[in-house]
């Protein structure tokens, strides 16, 4: 599962906690404590994602609704719910759809399950035999799995051990469902890596947040295997999904795709003469920074110590310098301030190069490290790329 | 044989599980009894090839199937036809085919029945979609 779908994964839990939030607030005509107290902790539980969701309205309105005291809440939570359910709307990006895949060999379960967890953003699949199932695995992408064990041509429990072997399906969210309820087989379902056992007849409803819950893990275990912790930043692993994706788009459209390495001058005397603290809140800034000054298209990752590599998709070599350029002027004039009162200034050198066609990151990056090591050479607190080269 | 207590709260569960139009409840039904049809040819099959497996195995599914709508009856006698299957009882998993056959007629005349006053009802309201 790639990083550009984590927008969608959290999106699932937004938009199925607005849906039990519209229930709570069903129960707000006959007020009690009990209906209160539900919307006050779905509504926490809201605001405590609401970052991940990625959209500052979601947290404006969050902030009202946990403002307001009981006795306004029948009043003022409808206004506020309608907002909250077109933002879960209006914020689908239905070009990055979720994969679900439905394993249910009953026409009838398998049709209400599906219409129930249809959503504008996901594709279900569904299969009412293991071997269907295999072949969705092989060929979709796939964010989780419901799965009946007992199917028409082989035991579930038995494609829930190979979904577990496999790679690619090691850490899919599995959920069984079945109407088999002795301990015995739930147990053995869970050994084999079931995430949740969910028993015969299901309400739909139950099941959906369940899945939406599951998928929204599914994006902080993505976010925190692909970030870097200090910075927040996509990490190496990230960077290299992303350059392949990047050079395959820009070898198909024949836009230019330009890399740069990023170097902080002098870090380790940063971290020398005012610790690692003072360090740690230079490289955090420097990130604020040289983002500012890049488009939104851009990706910046970083490297490793006090590198960062940022990737141009449809920009050529001084589009990338002028967006560097202006990030290297706003830093120089930055004044970092210690806890001791300190101040001092930090710059940074870079190296900028083209990606050419069929090239592995680890070329382009020996490549545009020449140009960063000839920067450093020249005195440090510049931007050099290939056409400096010639000049 | 189920009680129209049993019913009315089939009825109910059927409106919960669909968009609650009388379109969608009719979805529903006509899908209940295709899938049902299906569970019960390919029971039969299996009886008659004596493949108490697969007749232990569709059983299961059609119990899912009926507990999920509140048909509970039909739903017992499918876990007792399982349970007949998988111990290897050939002349129970007969005898419990004949109270599913006696019983399920019973709830297909009443779902027909339910889903023609459905319609009519949406009719002379001029509103096909009306719950």
């Amino acid at each position: 599962m790639a990083i550009e779908t984590l927008h969608n994964l959290y999106q699932q839990g937004f938009k199925e906690r607005v849906r039990v939030l519209e229930d709570a607030g069903r129960r707000l005509r006959d007020p009690g404590p009990d209906a209160l107290a539900a919307i006050r902790r779905i509504t926490h539980s809201l605001y405590v994602s609401s970052d991940a969701y990625d959209n500052p309205d979601v947290k404006k309105i969050i902030l009202a609704l946990e403002a307001m005291k009981d006795g306004d809440l029948p009043a003022g939570f409808h206004a506020l719910l309608v907002e909250l359910q077109a933002l879960a709307v209006t914020s689908e990006d239905v070009s990055k759809k979720i994969g679900i895949l439905l394993i249910e060999d009953d026409l009838f379960l398998a049709e209400i399950l599906k219409k129930r967890l249809a959503e504008a953003n996901r594709d279900i699949y569904t299969a009412d035999r293991v071997s269907v199932a295999e072949k969705i695995l092989r060929e979709k992408d796939i964010a989780l799995v419901l799965l009946d064990i007992v199917l028409p041509d082989a035991d579930g429990r038995d494609l829930l051990v190979r979904m577990r072997e496999r790679f690619t399906s090691s850490s899919l969210p599995i959920v069984v469902l079945s109407a088999k309820n002795d301990p015995g087989t739930q147990t053995e379902c869970f050994a084999l890596g079931a995430d949740a056992y969910f028993l015969k007849p299901v309400d739909p409803s139950t099941l959906a947040m369940a899945l939406a819950s599951y998928l929204q893990r599914t994006a902080d275990y993505i976010k925190r295997s692909s970030r870097d912790f200090l910075t927040g930043l996509p990490n190496r692993e990230a960077l290299a999904q992303a350059f392949a994706r990047a050079r395959a788009l820009s070898s198909r459209t024949k836009v230019p795709l330009v890399l740069a390495i990023v170097d902080i001058d002098r870090f380790k005397s940063v971290n020398d003469l005012y610790g690692h603290h003072v360090g740690d809140q230079v490289l955090r800034r420097i990130c604020v920074i040289i983002s500012r000054s890049l488009r939104a298209s851009d990706f910046l990752a970083r490297w490793g110590g006090e590198e960062f590599v940022i990737l141009f998709l449809g920009a050529d070599l001084p589009s990338a310098r002028l967006a560097l350029d202006k990030a290297l002027a706003v830093l120089s004039a930055e004044v970092f301030v210690t806890p001791n009162g300190n101040r001092f200034h930090v710059t940074f050198s870079a190296g900028v190069a083209q990606v050419k066609e069929g090239e592995a990151i680890e070329e382009t990056i020996v490549h545009a490290d020449r140009f960063l090591y000839r920067a450093k050479a020249l005195g440090r607190n510049r931007i050099l790329t290939e056409t400096d080269r010639t000049t | 044989m189920q009680s129209n207590n049993d019913f009315t709260m089939i009825f109910d569960r059927l409106n919960s599980l669909s968009d609650g139009t009388t379109d969608g409840v009719n979805e529903l039904i006509f899908l209940y009894l295709k899938s049902m049809s299906g569970h019960r040819e390919e029971i039969m099959k299996a009886v008659k090839s004596a493949d108490l497996k697969k007749v232990e195995r569709v059983a299961h599914t059609a119990c899912g199937l009926n507990e999920m709508i509140g048909a509970f009856i039909l739903g017992f006698l499918f876990r007792d036809l399982e349970l007949s299957a998988s111990t290897g009882q050939s002349s129970s998993v007969e005898s419990v085919l004949k109270k599913i056959n006696g019983e399920f007629d019973l709830v297909r005349g009443r779902f027909i029945d339910h889903a023609e006053s459905l319609t009519l009802s949406s009719q002379n309201h001029g509103d096909r979609n009306a719950p």
